[in-house]
């Protein structure tokens, strides 16, 4: 019996190391990749990289950055999607696209749909897998460390930690560089020249910001309409601030409902505390007009014309004159302000252009962009789907939106020219506990005179996010 | 011997007393209560009570509407079902199981038992999110010290299973001990089974039973209100978790998870009321989604409740 058993004993310790052997993967450049199809007319160039939370040896990627092959089989069709389909090699017949989203399908009107004619259409099945928001980045980096990567990544603006998990779009060999994709948004998701998420210029799958009001007070309270006012070239921002100091006055209570405390900021062109351009985080708290722009919004809070939390149903109920939010809401999918929506009392009207200011910014409160995972299957099938899913064509615009207020001024936003890209949390959704929340909630509470030295005193912590955002963003190939 | 001196109170100390205990209660129990108090009366709460500032807490007009949204919304029965399929199934394995290994640890001693203890205790002190994506890369690919992983890289043929979008992604773990929150329910049980009197066992060895015999015919019979405690415990807390079930299954999802997608996705909401041709407020919706989330739970506690106390007492465990 103890012969046995020590014999047995060797045995499994010769098993372990010979296993402890099999799990070290050393990838050579001709060692085909199985977590990862292409279509067989790109050649393939495989990497060992492995990320740096993942605890997976297994994590390879697969990219076809190989300039000369990617233009070889660079679908180049642009235009209408049928000039497109055309040009949709017929090998991607019978796959599968899978699509990580933390939303379902029914969230789009008519996405459900729309699915469906992309499949029978081009014959590449949908799946689409449901996400939790909070967890996203967590479950796509399992996803991709276990080598079942989605295709399509879902972005709602620059975060470095999802940037990583993702390939350069180029990867798909798909024309991203034509007239038909938003290349002004796309270079918010460029890095060393490499562009990891893309949009369509004038999809209806984006999300400015607006101004909703309920025109039951604007009627009640004999206001003018701020839609006439826009469409008459009126809406300016004494115009609002007189409705608000008005409404004030009447009802003794806040008339405007901000979403972002730091609105005023971004409708002066700062993307927030941290911005984002050319491929490089950089503080605003620096910014001269930083200082400006917080005072203006904590003496607006002090004069109590603005509430600072997001009470979408006191909007509803008629507590607010003004509430700003993104368009997206206006969808007919959206139950927010269904009560408004239904009775055809909720109006939309883009912002008034700040007084004094040369230049008029289209705050985008988030700039939705998709981008195919490291280890994607089909990121040629993917980037096909989207070029349908993003087409505004492959919608009923109609039906779209609430009304046809909110169909006008979803597309006067998207025509501007000066957008500016909120960086509501560079540092990934759900992270809460970073120096950028607490320097928010520090300027929330303070007064105009008290903000100058908020920014101060915030600075180095600032400085600190913003070098290791840029750490990051250097690490990335 | 010493006399013990018995302080008479007065009436009007008593009253006293009596009234700050009272107080005392009633401003617990209000903030503990406020919150489903809240639920009870909001899921009920018609569109025009949305709009009527004079409605509080009574609604004017009692509906049953929220409620039916979010049944469909939820797909109430179907999660349901998957609840009980990877919550409550992974709950009653775990309290089976943890009891065999709490013995293990309390009863006997062996080489390794420090460890397995301080492994137990890891389990309880590391959170979940630390673990998830080597979890999920393992169960990706199921292998045991290798050995297939081996295989494959000489055969060229890859045998690992892969348990993700599985009920066995709950089901081994609750098997093995390594399960959400087992680590709780073993220090439990092995606190609760160093207390049990030796001579139990003594007089069973000494009738010839053996170490497992022991254990179903005279430990498990004893450990009935940690049993319960643990019972609770695991079933509250498997039912309540959405993170990994989110995390494990793309498909078939549980009860958890369908109401935590309210957060940030209320389209589901949205086609009960396009389907009906009624107006809405999301809130109320979500907020009755929340009461008949509770309701099987409620049911549930109602009828282990007076164990649950005196396991509560017995094993010094709250929480």
């Amino acid at each position: 019996m103890k012969k046995i058993s020590r014999f047995l004993c060797v045995i499994l310790a010769i098993g372990i190391t010979l296993s402890s052997t099999a799990c070290s993967s050393k990838k050579t450049s001709s060692e085909p990749d199985d977590s990862t199809v292409v279509s067989s007319s790109e050649p393939v160039s495989s990497e060992n990289e492995t990320s740096s939370e993942a605890q997976s040896s297994q994590d390879k990627t697969v990219s076809s950055d190989n300039k000369s092959s990617a233009q070889q089989s660079t679908v180049a069709a642009k235009g209408s999607w049928q000039n497109v389909l055309k040009s949709m090699p017929k090998s991607l017949r019978g796959t599968t696209v899978e699509i990580f989203h933390w939303n379902p399908q029914s969230e789009l009107p008519n996405g459900a749909q729309v699915i469906t004619k992309f499949q029978q259409q081009t014959g590449i099945k949908v799946n689409w897998k449901v996400a939790s928001y909070d967890n996203y980045d967590v479950e796509l980096q399992a996803r991709v460390a276990a080598g079942k990567s989605p295709d399509i990544v879902l972005f709602q603006w620059m975060n470095v930690n999802r940037v990583k998990l993702c390939q350069p779009v180029s990867a798909a060999g798909f024309d991203f560089n034509n007239s038909d994709w938003d290349s002004e948004l796309m270079k918010y998701y460029t890095v060393k020249g490499k562009t990891y998420a893309v949009n369509m210029k004038n999809t209806l799958l984006n999300r400015p910001a607006a101004i909703f009001y309920n025109k039951t007070l604007i009627e009640k309270y004999d206001y003018e309409d701020p839609y006439t006012l826009w469409k008459q070239g009126k809406w300016t921002e004494s115009k609002f601030m007189e409705m608000c100091k008005d409404f004030k006055r009447t009802v003794n209570g806040p008339a405007w409902c901000v979403s972002k405390y730091d609105v005023w900021a971004l409708l002066t062109g700062l993307q927030s505390e941290i911005s984002y351009k050319d491929g490089k985080y950089g503080n605003n708290l620096r910014d001269k007009r930083a200082i400006k722009a917080w005072q203006r919004c904590a003496e607006l809070y002090q004069q109590g014309l603005i509430d600072r939390s997001w009470d979408s149903n006191g909007f509803e109920q008629g507590k607010y004159l003004f509430f700003d939010t993104s368009l997206m809401y206006t969808r007919t999918t959206q139950p927010y302000f269904s009560t408004l929506k239904s009775s055809g009392t909720l109006g939309v009207v883009p912002f008034f252009p700040v007084a004094g200011q040369s230049t008029q910014y289209q705050l985008m409160s988030e700039y939705e962009a998709y981008g195919f995972a490291k280890g994607a299957k089909n990121a040629k099938g993917a980037a096909f789907f989207l070029r349908y899913y993003l087409d505004p064509a492959s919608y009923d615009a109609n039906t779209f939106f609430c009304s046809e207020e909110a169909k006008a001024v979803y597309e006067y936003a998207m025509k501007q020219p000066n957008r500016i890209m909120h960086n509501r949390n560079p540092l990934g959704s759900g992270n809460s506990a970073s120096p950028i929340s607490e320097v928010r909630l520090a300027l929330q509470e303070a007064t105009p005179e008290q903000v100058p030295t908020v920014l101060n005193t915030y600075m180095s912590a600032v400085d600190a996010a913003v070098a290791d955002l840029n750490k990051r963003l250097s690490d990335l190939p | 011997m010493r006399k013990i001196k018995y302080i008479k109170k007065s009436a009007s100390e008593k009253i006293i007393t009596t009234l700050v205990q009272y107080i005392f209660l009633i401003t617990f129990g209000y903030i503990l209560l406020y919150p489903f108090i809240y639920i009870l009366s909001t899921s009920f709460k018609s569109v025009s009570d949305f709009y009527d500032p004079t409605v509080e807490w009574i609604p004017k007009k009692f509906v049953l509407d929220n409620l039916k949204a979010a049944l469909q919304s939820m797909e109430y029965w179907s999660s349901l079902k998957n609840t009980l399929i990877v919550g409550i199934i992974p709950a009653l394995i775990q309290f089976c199981s943890c009891a065999v290994y709490a013995y293990g640890l309390a009863r006997f001693k062996f080489r390794g038992r420090t460890i397995l203890s301080a492994i137990m205790f890891l389990n309880i002190l590391v959170p979940v999110t630390m673990l998830i994506i080597p979890t999920y890369v393992n169960f990706q690919h199921m292998d045991f010290l290798g050995i297939l992983g081996l295989f494959k890289k000489i055969s060229g043929i890859d045998l690992r299973p892969s348990i993700t979008d599985s009920p066995l992604a709950f089901y081994l773990p609750a098997i093995f001990g390594v399960g959400f929150k087992s680590g709780l329910y073993i220090y439990i049980y092995t606190q609760f089974f160093k207390g049990l009197p030796k001579e139990l066992e003594e007089a069973a060895w000494i009738d010839g039973a053996g170490p497992w015999k022991t254990f179903v015919r005279i430990i498990v019979p004893s450990s009935g209100s940690a049993a319960v405690t643990v019972l609770i415990f695991s079933v509250i807390y498997n039912y309540s978790d959405y993170y990994l079930p989110q995390i494990y299954l793309s498909e078939n999802l549980p009860l958890s998870v369908m109401l935590n997608r309210f957060r940030y996705s209320l389209s589901s909401i949205m086609s009960y009321y396009i389907d009906n041709g009624t107006d809405m407020i999301a809130k109320y919706v979500i907020i009755a989604a929340c009461l008949v989330f509770l309701i099987p739970l409620i049911i549930f506690y109602s009828f282990v409740q007076k164990k649950f106390i005196a396991g509560i007492s017995t094993t010094g465990i709250v929480g």
